[in-house]
């Protein structure tokens, strides 16, 4: 145990400690009420942001490198650990996938042909665009990452951003070569979903933790556990039919669900540059990109 | 010569401690519940109450733990400076606190960091905002990991005034 250490604190008078009590105390309420107004929020500050996330994401990267070598280095020793049980089931997979995989090319040949005959155009187009998450800044009362981009200048606000298993969240904010991206458990996360069974419409909205809130729903829908809940793609901003969520339960009203993407270990994500209507953009169908 | 040599080290180390702290949050080691601990509350703790931040400082570090954090400006500076208040106002009453003594005024003072947060959140959003199992986790593991950023700092000021270095600039 580490002997113990006098304070010491350097003597200050009675006067001295009391102006700086009340210069603190009045820096501390300026800021409260200039948070309250929300004085601090504009396009200069949002610069400011962007501009320090810049500078900050080369060091960011250089101290992530250890954690995803120690990650690695983890899921390595797992990964020889579990090898044999996970052949087994992958091979399973497998011969699941190659019959699921030919039924796929058939409805994909007979939607085409149906398409053709009917002179269809598709709602939208979009590419994607890799970037890697350089930090995770979720923390208690925000959920958010920043990820490293090769050039932010192919992106745009509001971008769909897709981790390995579907919708994540939105950027929200982007530097030259950093963006940030709002995850849907976020609190000011609200996205516009359907439940894929049922086809109705609701709001899905975050609330810091890993559940989500499904609102707007009609009082009379019967929802299962493990319905499937996509983007509807409405409002433009966002392609249609991308998996965010599974249904876990309802309670009056408002109905709950998790991610279909455990958002605590993702690494890499897509950003889906969607063009509404944007035949001439030369982006891939959406049908051909989910393939 | 060596007060000298205190002086300017210890007015850069504590800011670097608090700016490593800050990035470290920001790192993706998943620990469990999708959060992160506050350590960089743990440093501004040790450093208040052994070598008081400017508080120009303090809020500095605020405004970049707003920024890379992504909550509204002004929301950390303000937590920031009303837990170096807290924490030299329960300070002044200790002499010489062991590592235990620490480490309860340290729970004390995160309870107050966390409900300020909170709160601040609160007004930034202009709504309620609940709480979820997950500040509780980064409150219990950032009282669990206190001593294991405490004790080896306590450890090099204890060496340093072994050796005749000031810890107050003179």
């Amino acid at each position: 145990m580490v002997k113990r250490l006098n304070l010491n604190l350097r003597a200050r008078t009675m006067g001295e400690r009391v102006l700086r009590r009340a210069w603190e105390g009045v820096l501390f309420v300026g800021i409260v009420l200039t948070v309250a107004f929300g004085a601090f929020e504009g396009s200069f500050t949002q610069n400011i942001r962007t501009t320090v996330i810049d500078g900050l994401a080369p060091v960011l990267e250089v101290m992530h490198r250890p954690v995803v070598t120690t990650r690695e280095a983890i899921n390595d020793i797992q990964g020889l650990w579990y090898a044999h049980d996970e052949n087994t089931t992958l091979r399973g997979q497998v011969a699941q996938v190659g019959t699921l995989r030919q039924r796929v090319l058939e409805l994909e040949a007979e939607n085409q042909a149906l398409r053709n005959l009917m002179s269809y155009r598709p709602p939208g187009m979009y590419r994607f665009t890799s970037a890697r998450v350089v930090a995770d800044a979720s923390g208690a009362f925000a959920q958010s990452l920043l990820i490293s981009l090769q050039d932010a200048g192919d992106i745009s606000l509001g971008q769909a951003v897709l981790g390995n298993d579907g919708f994540i969240g939105r950027v929200i904010s982007l530097g030259r070569h950093t963006g940030r991206v709002l995850l849907v458990t976020d609190i000011n996360s609200q996205i516009p979903v359907k439940i894929r069974r049922t086809g109705h419409r609701a709001l899905l909205v975050g609330d810091n933790s890993r559940r989500l809130k499904l609102l707007y729903l009609p009082a009379d829908l019967t929802l299962y556990p493990g319905d499937q809940i996509v983007t509807s793609g409405h409002g433009g901003r966002l392609p249609p039919s991308l998996p965010v969520g599974v249904i876990t339960g309802r309670a009056g009203e408002i109905a709950y669900a998790v991610p279909t993407q455990d958002l605590s270990r993702i690494e890499y994500v897509r950003i889906a540059q969607f063009h509404l209507y944007a035949g001439s953009q030369g982006g891939l169908p959406i049908s051909f990109e989910a393939r | 010569m060596r007060e000298g040599m205190t002086d300017g080290m210890m007015a850069v180390i504590p800011p670097l401690m608090m700016l490593l702290a800050i990035l470290l949050t920001l790192l993706p080691i998943n620990l469990g519940e999708n959060t992160t601990p506050h350590l960089e509350v743990i440093i501004l703790f040790f450093w208040t109450i052994y070598r008081p931040l400017p508080v120009w400082v303090v809020l500095a570090c605020g405004v970049l733990m707003d920024i890379t954090s992504g909550v509204a400006l002004g929301v950390y500076p303000a937590v920031y400076l009303l837990t170096t208040i807290v924490a030299q106002q329960l300070m002044t009453r200790l002499k010489s606190p062991s590592l235990w003594h620490l480490w309860g005024y340290f729970i004390l003072v995160l309870v107050i960091f966390v409900l300020t947060l909170w709160l601040m959140v609160m007004l930034s959003h202009q709504g309620f905002v609940a709480w979820h199992r997950s500040q509780l986790f980064a409150l219990g593991l950032t009282v669990a990991l206190f001593p294991l950023f405490v004790y080896p700092l306590l450890s090099l000021l204890r060496w340093m005034h072994r050796h005749g270095y000031q810890l107050q600039s003179s």
